[in-house]
Parts: C-alpha cells; sequence; structure tokens
C-alpha cells in the first residue's frame, strides 16, 4: 500500500518557496505540523529580514537602541560563534557594518525545522528552502534515502548527486542571474567566480555555514575550516 | 569575387552544421520542414551548376538581392527588369553582362531564364507571380504574398496546379536564432505555449525621396491602399508566421484599432495598428506597430507557462529556476515510486521582476536585427532563401510548407487589415481556408 504523502508549498518566504513534504505520516498531523512551520517563517523573517524596515535587525542596523528579543538574541550569538570556526569567513556582517542573516536564517530555521520533526516522530520528510538549503529525514518511496541532483546554474546536466539520510544539505554558488552576491569579510571583495559548493551534515546551519565560507575560501583556509566540521561533507565545483 | 563566393557557401554549410542537419536532423526538420533541401548533399548536387535568373523590380530591395546573388557560385544573373529607369541602372552597373528591361512580360519569353525574383510593390505581386508561372519560370517573391484574399487565393490555387517551384522571402524561416527557438519551443523549453507578443516600433516617417510628382504613387508605394496594406503586410505578416509556426495553428479571428497618428501627410495608410488574433484554445496574439515612436523596437515574444523566448534577439528567460521544477519531478516520482535523483538543489535565484529576468542564448552567435533598417540586413536568412530557390531552379524541388507558410500569414495581415478598416471583429473566412491550415 502506497504510504500517506503530504505536501505543501508555501512561497515568498525569506525571499524564496518553502516546500515541505513527509510519507507516511497521516495528513492530521503533518497538516497542523505545516502550519506551525509556516507561523514560524514568518515570524523569523519579521525579524531577521534586513529588506523590511520594521525588522529587529533593520532597527539594529539603523543603529537604534533596543533591547532585542530572545529569538534575535540567540541567532546572533548562534552566528556570531561560526566567525571563529571559519577562519573569520562566515560573518554575518559581510561588509563589516550591517546584519545579513541571508542564508544563515535558512539554515536555522532548517535546524529548527528538524527539531520538531523529532517531536512529531515524522519518520520521512524532504523540506526544500529554494534549492540552496534542503532537510532530509529517512528515505523517499522506492529508495532508502532522498537522492538529490545538484543543479549546474549555466545550465547543462547536473552537477553532482547527493544522497541524504537524516541531514541536510546547503548549496552555495553564483548563477547567472545572481552572481557577486557572496562578499569575503576579510577582504572585502565579492565572489564573482563559476563556483558551486555543497556541504552535507546533520546540522542545517553548519552546513549553510561551510557552503558559505567554502565559496571564498582559499585551499589553506578551505583546509582549516574543514578540520572544524569534521563530520559535514564538503564538495567544491569549479565550473570555469 | 571568388573569396567572396567560398564566404557565403562557407556561411551556408555552417548554418546547416550548426542546425544538426548533418547528424540527422530529423526533429530539425520537423520544425522546419523546408530546409530538407538544404542537406549537404543537396548542396553539393548543383555546385558545378548554374541557375539563371532574372530580376522583376530592382529597386533597393532588388539590389539588396543582386549583391547576395552574386556570392551565389550556384547562380547566375541574367536579366534585369524595372520600369524606373534610375533604378535599372543602377542595377545594370551591378550586374553589366544582364540584360535589361522595361516590361516583364517581355522578358518572360526569353527562354534562356529558369527563375525570377520578384521585389515589386504588393500590388503587383501576384499578376507577376502567375504570369511568370504560366511562362514556366520558377519564382522567387518578396513577402507579403499579396494585397488581396483573392489574390492570394490565386496564387496558391495556381501553385497547387503546376509544377513550378515557388518562394517567399519570409527571411525568419530560415534564420538560425528562429528556427532553434521554434525547435526549443516545440520540445517544451518554456512548457506550454500560452500566448504571443509581437511589436515593431520605429520612429521614421517610411518615406523614400521622390525626384518628381508623378513618382510618389510608384516610388513610396508602401503609403497608399492600392499597393499596400501598409504595416500589416510589410512588417506584421513576418511576425504572425512566427506566431502560428510556434502554436502550430491559426487563429480564428481578430479585432483592432488602426489609425493614422502622427505622419499625417497624405498617406493612406495606418501609421499605428494594434490588433488581437484569438485562437479557439483561448490564446492570443497580441500585435502593435508604430512608427513615430522606437523605444519598444521589433520583438518576437513567445510566452509559456515556464518561460518566455524573445525570437528577435535569440535569446529566452525562464519563469523560474529548475529547482522549482525538480519539485515538482519528486513529487512525481513519489507518487509512481520511482527511486531517482530529481535536479533540485542549487545556488537559490527567483526572479520576480521583468528587470529580474537573466536572458539565456539560444545560438552561440545571432546577427540581431533592431528593426530600423528598412531594405534589409546581412545575414537575415534572405541570402539562405534566395540561394535555396536557385538550386531549385536547377532542380525543380518544391520545398515544403513555404507557399503555405506565406498565405497564411499574408491572409492573417489582410484580416486584420479589413478587421480595422470596419472597426469589427472578424473572422477567418471559411471560403480562404486551405487544407494547411489547423484552427
Amino acid at each position: 500500500m502506497q504510504e500517506e504523502l503530504f505536501h505543501g508549498s508555501q512561497p515568498r518566504l525569506m525571499g524564496t518557496t518553502l516546500e515541505f513534504i513527509t510519507i507516511g505520516t497521516p495528513e492530521t498531523s503533518a497538516g497542523p505540523l505545516w502550519e506551525k512551520i509556516c507561523t514560524e517563517g514568518r515570524n523569523l523573517e519579521k525579524i531577521l529580514n534586513r529588506f523590511d524596515p520594521l525588522s529587529e535587525t533593520s532597527r539594529l542596523n539603523r543603529g537604534e537602541k533596543f533591547r532585542p528579543g530572545g529569538a534575535l538574541t540567540e541567532v546572533l550569538e548562534a552566528a556570531l560563534g561560526y566567525k571563529e570556526l571559519t577562519a573569520g569567513l562566515f560573518d554575518i556582517r559581510p561588509d563589516g557594518s550591517r546584519l545579513d542573516f541571508g542564508g544563515f536564517a535558512k539554515g536555522w530555521f532548517l535546524q529548527w525545522i528538524s527539531g520538531e520533526l523529532d517531536k512529531a516522530d515524522v519518520g520521512n520528510a524532504f523540506v526544500n528552502f529554494g534549492g540552496s538549503s534542503i532537510l532530509a529525514r529517512g528515505a523517499q518511496p522506492g529508495g532508502d534515502c532522498w537522492k538529490v541532483g545538484i543543479v549546474n546554474p549555466w545550465g547543462g546536466a547536473a552537477v553532482s548527486e547527493a544522497e541524504l539520510r537524516n541531514e541536510a544539505l546547503s548549496t552555495s554558488g553564483n548563477s547567472p542571474g545572481y552572481s557577486g552576491h557572496i562578499l569575503n569579510p576579510l577582504t572585502g571583495q565579492s565572489c564573482e567566480r563559476r563556483r558551486v559548493c555543497t556541504v552535507t551534515s546533520r546540522s542545517a546551519v553548519d552546513a549553510e555555514v561551510l557552503s558559505t565560507a567554502l565559496m571564498i575560501a582559499d585551499e589553506r583556509q578551505a583546509e582549516a575550516i574543514r578540520k572544524n566540521f569534521p563530520e559535514a561533507k564538503c564538495k567544491i565545483f569549479d565550473l570555469e | 569575387m571568388e573569396g567572396q563566393n567560398e564566404n557565403v557557401d562557407l556561411g551556408l554549410r555552417k548554418f546547416i552544421k550548426d542546425l544538426g542537419l548533418m547528424a540527422g536532423g530529423a526533429t530539425l526538420l520537423a520544425s522546419a520542414p523546408w530546409l530538407s533541401s538544404c542537406t549537404p548533399e543537396k548542396v553539393a548536387a548543383v555546385a558545378k551548376e548554374k541557375a539563371r535568373i532574372a530580376l522583376i523590380g530592382v529597386g533597393s530591395r532588388g539590389q539588396y538581392h543582386i549583391h547576395n546573388l552574386l556570392k551565389i557560385p550556384h547562380a547566375k544573373i541574367v536579366a534585369l527588369c524595372d520600369i524606373y529607369q534610375a533604378n535599372l541602372d543602377a542595377a545594370h552597373a551591378l550586374v553589366p553582362s544582364a540584360k535589361t528591361y522595361s516590361d516583364y512580360r517581355k522578358m518572360l519569353e526569353d527562354k534562356d531564364i529558369d527563375g525570377v525574383i520578384i521585389s515589386t510593390p504588393l500590388g503587383t505581386h501576384a499578376r507577376i507571380t502567375l504570369d511568370s508561372m504560366s511562362a514556366g519560370k520558377h519564382v522567387f517573391c518578396e513577402k507579403s504574398m499579396a494585397l488581396t484574399f483573392d489574390e492570394c487565393k490565386a496564387v496558391y490555387d495556381a501553385y497547387k496546379s503546376n509544377d513550378r517551384a515557388l518562394y517567399y522571402c519570409m527571411q525568419r524561416m530560415y534564420d538560425e536564432k528562429y528556427i532553434k527557438a521554434i525547435q526549443q519551443i516545440q520540445s517544451g523549453l518554456i512548457g506550454e505555449v500560452v500566448g504571443m507578443r509581437c511589436h515593431w516600433f520605429r520612429n521614421a516617417d517610411w518615406r523614400r525621396p521622390v525626384p518628381s510628382p508623378e513618382l510618389e504613387r510608384l516610388i513610396n508605394w508602401r503609403l497608399y491602399r492600392e499597393s499596400s496594406a501598409g504595416l500589416m503586410t510589410e512588417l506584421a505578416c513576418h511576425q504572425l508566421e512566427i506566431c502560428t509556426w510556434a502554436a502550430g495553428k491559426m487563429p480564428r479571428e481578430v479585432a483592432g484599432f488602426g489609425d493614422i497618428v502622427y505622419w499625417k501627410d497624405g498617406r493612406e495608410v495606418y501609421d499605428s495598428v494594434s490588433l488581437t488574433y484569438h485562437f479557439d484554445d483561448g490564446r492570443k496574439i497580441n500585435y502593435e506597430s508604430l512608427i513615430s515612436n522606437k523605444y519598444n523596437g521589433m520583438e518576437d515574444q513567445i510566452l509559456g507557462n515556464r518561460g518566455t523566448v524573445d525570437l528577435s534577439k535569440g535569446v529566452y528567460y525562464l519563469e523560474d529556476d529548475d529547482t522549482i521544477y525538480g519539485m515538482r519531478q519528486l513529487l512525481d516520482n513519489i507518487k509512481t515510486g520511482l527511486f531517482a535523483a530529481v535536479p533540485t538543489a542549487g545556488p537559490s535565484w527567483r526572479p520576480e521582476f521583468k528587470g529580474d529576468y537573466v536572458p539565456h542564448a539560444l545560438t552561440k552567435t545571432a546577427t540581431i536585427n533592431s528593426g530600423q533598417n528598412t531594405t534589409g540586413i546581412d545575414a537575415d536568412g534572405s541570402d539562405l532563401i534566395v540561394s535555396a530557390f536557385c538550386q531549385s531552379c536547377i532542380t525543380g524541388e518544391r520545398v515544403k510548407d513555404v507557399v503555405e507558410e506565406a498565405y497564411c500569414s499574408t491572409t492573417l495581415c489582410l484580416l486584420g487589415d479589413e478587421a480595422m478598416k470596419r472597426g469589427t471583429r472578424l473572422e477567418f473566412p471559411d471560403e480562404y481556408k486551405i487544407p494547411y491550415m489547423k484552427f
């Protein structure tokens, strides 16, 4: 018998679409869980979106004096902790002044979803946050994992495949439509190279941080950074 | 001269090669059946022969063809005809060995002419085409096919009842970037075709200088109803053909407005048209042309639920990046129990507004026509059609669908023009339907 499939899709969340699939979880529990996820996503966006002039992040960026709420403090502390682990290459203040949670917020949110999946005892799930941040749980029907192709942004065949079990996959890169968006905080230079980095890790936040840092790391830096994340699997594709 | 010959021939071979005809090209021929005469074997077969070509009408467009013909190894210009001495003299200077005529009927009596190229005012297309075919000549004619429905039907019927080759200069049908685009559209690049938008904007009065007043209607024939339907037959014709080519069918009805908005200089044809052609399935072609503002230039857009192709620029734009489609595929796989990797991971990027869309090229290189030139630009496909025509003059081969496509697009132009003149919505008339048309 086919196991029950639940699919939710939320466009325009943190600048992209959140897709949520569970297999074998009855709709009576998958449905409310999906509602809860969307609500949390919107709440986080309200706090972390630097393009929203009313967000706490924007208020901090404008230099307003106020006591940030618990959620922002927690994200901020976690994000700052990664700077040291990445030889200074992951910085939520890439230009040295303004906060930009960008991908970090997606990783953070996926990690939160991961906790909710545990609580709800969901065995098989696939959560896709705009392609760049994916969380997998269990396996897809007919297989022993979730199999994902990594798209070459310049077209043509997929650059690689990843087999995800209980882990997250983060992909950073430039694309024909969007290049130079990753700034090296140490040099102030934007990264223009045709590179795609993928990181698989149990922690969605680690995956997010690493895939961004490895976009701009030189070989020596990359080696040092990887040592701090022994569990993560990193791949770099230079598509010149 | 030798070097030039080589260039054009190489150009043609490269074009065919680029289109993948060398490797069989079944999909190509399905999209553009008229290219079947362009196989390397067929081109090689005429290499040592010469088509004896005569030109009727050697004004700016006729002379443009002369320049192309001089570079085609299997062509020889043997005669020139024009009723306007100044043009005839200019053309004769380009081909001093050719005989000259002022009466095309006299010229048609010459048994040493295989084919004629007609570049005369639209109002004379049908008569000269019919006379030329009756005289046993193969015919190449500028678009549009003719000025009225009856003339179009007469030419079509004549073509069906004799064995002469007949070509129309619908350049886009021989333009690499257009052919590639149609191929891609038909193979699903932009999903389902949901609409079409074409426009042609220029800021020019479309007038040619007239040495003496009695020549006004002859030289500025595009501006008068007796010889032209203006923007519809001169510009829209090319673009509507692209729409029916992409849609694979004909729109059933049309409504629109046509006016003289700016160039109130005694002309009779509209200088501003805006029409909607409506298909049975609800899809539409929105067509607009204006010649007192050029900001929007010339564009031929085919809109699909997954993307847009602008054929005039040889580029396409996708609605969303691949990750969305990967998710759809994953859901399908889950439902069917198929365990396979779906391409859904990648740097995230999604266009929201027009300015965000990123163009992707359809061909490695493309000549882009800004639409501002009124004679013809290099490498727009005209040279290739002339070359294919000269080949037919030698072999007698009638290429597939060229006449039918010209008939369809010309009648659509005329129907649109009629709808604007009458200020009403018109259905395609039954008596002018041909078996080739699908509605």
